[in-house]
Parts: structure tokens; C-alpha cells; sequence
């Protein structure tokens, strides 16, 4: 037999109305998939732009608050000044966190050990 | 390249109704052949409707990676091919685990024989049976060929052979098959 002469014709069979309900099937999966993705990236969009502007707003209230509160800086020994307060101000933050810590994990702290 | 019009309405950016139009429209042109093409390869409907399926909703999905260099029907054979192949290869490996697996064609010829979807003669009956005993990648160089009637240039896109290979190989799953299909005479 020479292989041209294999036959050609396609012998399988579908069962009854087997294309148009696989179409159906197809076409629900795809359409739904689609309104999933746009349902989401529309509700991640909504968010993004709620952080944004609140962020915004909170940069523009603290930016008037700190301008607000002190004089401006014109010369270099006011803005050392500045700086090494701040620095303070921080440093002392810090050691008041850290004995806030030391007093939660002292054991008379915790109201179990009474 | 020119593409169907209703391509660039699958895009994710169309609006639904376009949407659904352009896939049903996709699915009235590609629907029937790829499950041929597909059941061919993995011959039996159920295998062939779930890589069907798969195989048309991914394309759909994923058309704005489709760069129009080729032409739309080589992509989505390219797509179909590689379901097919992934989908054998899977089905080996399950079948490898408990047997030493490999296809014959006495037990080829009593699946279709069994199968209720099948109504070929029996020359297409021992054409089937053959096709299912040549090694995955010879099928789908004979199918693409023979049936298909696809040039060799575009089966080069499509399987990411050079035309050389795909004609040796189309060659050796000739000779195969016509040992298969006449060993039955």
C-alpha cells in the first residue's frame, strides 16, 4: 500500500449536538474569566487610587502643619540646630520605646505572673 | 500578514459584546477543525474535547501575545500541536507508572473496534490504530502533513523543526505506518 493511498477521511464521530454545547461551554469560560479580570484590575484601580490621594492629602497636611509650627530656616547654624534636635528628639523616642518593651516583657509586668 | 477581523476583538481591552462576538466567530471558523486535528492525535473524544477546550480558550485569552509575524492559523495550530503533544506525553507517564508503556496495535485496533464514536472502514480503522503506535512527534508530522495538507515551511513554525527533519520524519512515519496497516492483510 502506498502511503497516498491511506484514506484521507476523518471516520471518528462527535456525539449528538457535541460542537455547539462545547462552543457554549467555551464561550461562558471565556467570558467569564474576562468580566473576573475586569471586575478585579477595575477594584484594584479604585484602591490604588483611594491610597494615593490619601496619601496625598497626608503629605500636604503635614508639609502645612510643619511649616505652620516653626520658622523657617535661613541660616546654616539654625538648620545644624534643627537637625541635632531632631536627632534628640528621636534618640529620646527610642529609649522610651525600648523601655516600654523592657516593661511589657518584665514578668511583673504581665498581669498572668500576679 | 493579514489576520481575521474579529482577532483583535478578543483582546482583553474590547468591550464584552465585541468580545463574545469575536469568539464565537473565532469558534465557528477554528472549533472543528483543531478538534480534528486534535482527536487525531490523541484519537479518543474525551481526551480530544478536553484539550480542545483548553486549547481555543487559551488562544482567545491570550491574543495580544500574538505578534502577527505568522499567520494566525500557524499560531494556533503551533498552540493546538503542543496541548496535543503535552497531553500524550502526560498520559504516557501516568500510564508508564504501573506498566512498561507501549502502544500496540492489536490493543489500537480493539479500542477503536470498542470505540462507539468511530465509524471508519477497516482500512481507517488499521490507519488510526497505526498512527496511534508511532512515536508522538512522527504522529504529528504525518497528521500535519497528510491530513492537514500543511507545507513544510509552515510545519517548520509550527513543530520548530528545520524542514529537513519534519521530511525525514514524515518519511519514517510513512514507511511505519504502511508496515502497521499492511501487517494485518
Amino acid at each position: 500500500m502506498n502511503p497516498r493511498e491511506f484514506p484521507k477521511r476523518f471516520p471518528f464521530r462527535v456525539p449528538e449536538g457535541y460542537h455547539a454545547s462545547a462552543a457554549a461551554a467555551m464561550t461562558d469560560a471565556f467570558m467569564a474569566e474576562t468580566a473576573v479580570g475586569v471586575r478585579k484590575s477595575r477594584s484594584y484601580q479604585m484602591a490604588a487610587a483611594a491610597i494615593f490621594t490619601g496619601l496625598l492629602i497626608a503629605a500636604a497636611g503635614w508639609l502645612y502643619l510643619e511649616s505652620a509650627s516653626r520658622p523657617a530656616c535661613v541660616t546654616f547654624a539654625c538648620l545644624l540646630e534643627e537637625t541635632e534636635t531632631e536627632l534628640l528628639e528621636s534618640e529620646y523616642e527610642l529609649l522610651m520605646e525600648e523601655a516600654a518593651w523592657d516593661l511589657e516583657l518584665a514578668p511583673w509586668s504581665s498581669s498572668d505572673s500576679f | 500578514m493579514e489576520q481575521p477581523e474579529w482577532l483583535f476583538d478578543l483582546s482583553p481591552t474590547a468591550p464584552a459584546d465585541r468580545r463574545e462576538r469575536a469568539f464565537r466567530a473565532f469558534l465557528a471558523t477554528w472549533q472543528q477543525p483543531i478538534y480534528r486535528f486534535i482527536r487525531r492525535m490523541v484519537l479518543t473524544h474525551e481526551d480530544a474535547d478536553d484539550v480542545t477546550q483548553e486549547t481555543l480558550v487559551q488562544v482567545a485569552r491570550s491574543v495580544d501575545s500574538f505578534r502577527g509575524e505568522a499567520a494566525f492559523s500557524t499560531w494556533l495550530y503551533q498552540i493546538a500541536n503542543r496541548k496535543a503533544l503535552d497531553h500524550i506525553a502526560a498520559k504516557q507517564r501516568r500510564a508508564a507508572r504501573w506498566t512498561r508503556w507501549a502502544p500496540q496495535m492489536e490493543d489500537r485496533l480493539a479500542a477503536l473496534s470498542a470505540d462507539p464514536h468511530f465509524d471508519g472502514e477497516d482500512a481507517e480503522r488499521r490507519l488510526h490504530a497505526g498512527l496511534a503506535c508511532l512515536p508522538p512527534r512522527q504522529k504529528q508530522v504525518f497528521i500535519l502533513r497528510y491530513f492537514e495538507e500543511m507545507p513544510y515551511a509552515e510545519m517548520a513554525i509550527i513543530t520548530q523543526r528545520s524542514e529537513g527533519s519534519l521530511k525525514a520524519s514524515y518519511h519514517h512515519a510513512s514507511e511505519k505506518l504502511k508496515k502497521l496497516v499492511l501487517q494485518e492483510d
